[in-house]
């Protein structure tokens, strides 16, 4: 039984047709990149998969279930989302914004108890962010608040992760580290993500999906939908592939 | 200071300003004379407290309780620090309102009625305008608001230019905040007591939607109830305290920020402390009011600016 699926989907944001009729089965154990150019409906993707943009037609399924027959809590405390912007305002300390992960599970008159405030600080000891716990996340970096949301998601310790651009804000030791992290955490579950690093896409991804920015896309096994003659039709630039050490690398020209 | 002692000290804070009220104004009490009047029921001091201070005083500390956390509210919804009660134009409703009703020479009812009517009218408007489109964003509710807001303070200074110069003196008392005109009936106190409740219930909500409506959707908060109940509450809270006592301006802007700074963004600690430190600084504001220049009362809207954007900016310059 597929974690996620979508049939005969259609999704567009103002004049940006994202997809028509896609149909995507994507089950535990997988994980799925996105590629698209800078506008091509990448977050409108993620977001509707989430339930948070609501698609022109088509359905979504998680696990058996119509997406929009579900209430918000009982899609949390299955599917989480990593955003690519932040919008917390008001001061708030690291661990208060690791904690919020555990919304979803708790009854509108329960409070976090002791074992959510482990869960937090142990994915905050993952991400290396346990001397920054008491910090306010406004007096961290770009690239340490964005560990932080990460600490969020694994707090939250959903059986589908999407990923708005995991790797954005990151320098090439925290994406390498946070990626491989991401991808043991979600091993057994689905990892759906938005990148634009191809490279870093083959590395971690079984899975992509192409946005070719006119409603067309193009999916399947990595290996088959990652080629020259595809990443050309979707950037239109030309793309040489080099191999380094057994892996295909993708350069542009 | 951890949040017991913050507590702790804004009740010794809340006590120490009604002991204040009581025994403060015209005729000052003596400590022996405030004991006698709690276990007498005659003499002057018991009448001063109980007919005229302490009503006043508890009118003062529920309405600054109420102002407080509809700011507390408002800026959780609109996740604008700069957001107060009025930002959303429930003032301008409610002043325009009020000032019709002395225009025409009406009584305190008449005026508090008027008051309340404008403040839904406004409260009205904002929704039906902001709602009309599918997407019911907080910046569109927040220019909405600040748009009719400048339009109702073109109806007032026109309402303030055309009144005879007798009836301007009370409007102006009006719109700077005045709790000597009004006393509290039985049902203020339990309505602030009801929505408190329900806030602090309801604090890990208000914490994740202070986060951004994406995440509290994405964090299964039902972001477009939240939001309306949110509206309508903070709504209701203002619409009753500015019916009550004016527009008493800084209580809603600077409970909450003065306590963010010192106790961080959870709003379980945030709801009821901002009721507690709204109260205890409209019950002083109140008191320096009717006695720094007395006989003569001051707007109370003049004090809490005097003594808030002082303390205000002691305690950001501080922290920084």
């Amino acid at each position: 039984m597929p974690l996620l699926q979508c049939n005969d989907l259609d999704i567009s944001i103002g004049k940006t047709r994202v997809c028509e009729g896609l149909s995507l089965q994507m089950n535990a154990g997988e994980s799925w990149v996105v590629l698209g150019k800078n506008g091509s409906g990448k977050t409108t993707l993620l977001h509707t998969l989430a339930g948070l943009h609501e698609a022109d037609d088509g359905e979504i399924r998680l696990q058996q279930t119509r997406l929009q027959d579900l209430s918000r809590q009982a899609i949390a405390q299955k599917l989480g989302i990593l955003f690519q912007q932040d919008e917390q305002s008001f001061p708030s300390s690291v661990l208060e914004s690791t904690l919020i992960g555990r919304h979803p599970y708790l009854g509108w008159t329960q409070w976090e108890s002791t074992e959510d405030v482990q869960l937090a600080e142990k994915a905050l000891d993952k991400l290396g962010l346990t001397e920054f716990k008491h910090r306010d996340i406004h007096t961290l970096s770009g690239g340490e608040r964005r560990r932080v949301r990460i600490a969020c998601l694994l707090t939250q310790n959903p059986e589908i992760a999407l990923l708005d651009e995991p790797d954005n804000h990151l320098d090439i030791h925290h994406q390498i580290e946070t990626l491989t992290l991401l991808t043991q955490q979600f091993n057994d579950k689905l990892l759906f993500m938005s990148a634009h690093d191809v490279n870093l896409a083959t590395r971690f991804c079984s899975h992509a999906l192409l946005l070719l920015g006119n409603g067309e896309t193009i999916s399947g096994k990595i290996e088959d939908v990652i080629s020259t003659a595809n990443l050309e039709l979707l950037y239109g630039i030309s793309i040489n592939q080099v191999t380094h050490k057994n892996r295909n690398l993708f350069i542009p020209d | 200071m951890n949040r017991i002692q913050i507590s702790l000290t804004l009740l010794l804070a809340c006590l120490c300003s009604f002991a204040l009220a009581i025994s403060m104004g015209s005729t000052a009490l003596s400590l022996n004379e405030i004991v006698s009047s709690f276990t007498g029921t005659q003499g002057l001091p018991h009448t001063l407290i109980f007919e005229l201070r302490l009503p006043r005083a508890f009118l003062a500390f529920i309405c600054g309780g109420m102002l407080a956390l509809a700011g507390l509210l408002m800026q959780a919804l609109l996740r604008n620090p700069l957001a107060d009660p009025y930002i959303l134009g429930i003032s301008g409703g409610a002043a325009t309102g009020a000032l019709l009703a002395i225009l025409f020479g009406m009584g305190t009812l008449f005026i508090q009625t008027a008051a309340f009517a404008g403040a839904l009218l406004s409260i009205m408007l904002v929704f039906a305008l902001a709602h009309s489109h599918s997407s019911w964003t907080s910046n569109r509710l927040l220019l909405t608001g600040v748009v009719l807001a400048a339009g109702w303070n073109a109806i007032i200074s026109f309402l303030l230019s055309v009144s005879q110069s007798q009836q301007v003196h009370g409007m102006l008392f009006w719109l700077m905040g005045d709790l000597s005109f009004n006393h509290l009936s039985y049902w203020e106190t339990p309505l602030l007591a009801v929505i408190t409740l329900l806030c602090f219930i309801f604090s890990r909500h208000l914490n994740l939607m202070s986060r951004g409506e994406l995440q509290a959707a994405a964090l299964g908060v039902n972001t477009r109830q939240v939001r309306l109940v949110l509206f309508a509450t903070a709504s209701l809270l203002t619409a009753v305290a500015i019916s009550l006592a004016g527009s008493i301006g800084f209580i809603g802007l600077m409970a909450p920020h003065l306590l963010r700074l010192v106790t961080g963004s959870d709003h379980r600690a945030l709801v009821p402390m901002s009721v507690l430190l709204g109260g205890t600084l409209l019950v002083l504001a109140d008191t320096i009011a009717r006695t720094a220049l007395a006989p003569a009362q001051l707007p109370v809207g003049v004090l809490t600016a005097m003594i808030g954007v002082p303390t205000f900016l002691y305690l950001l310059y501080r922290k920084n």
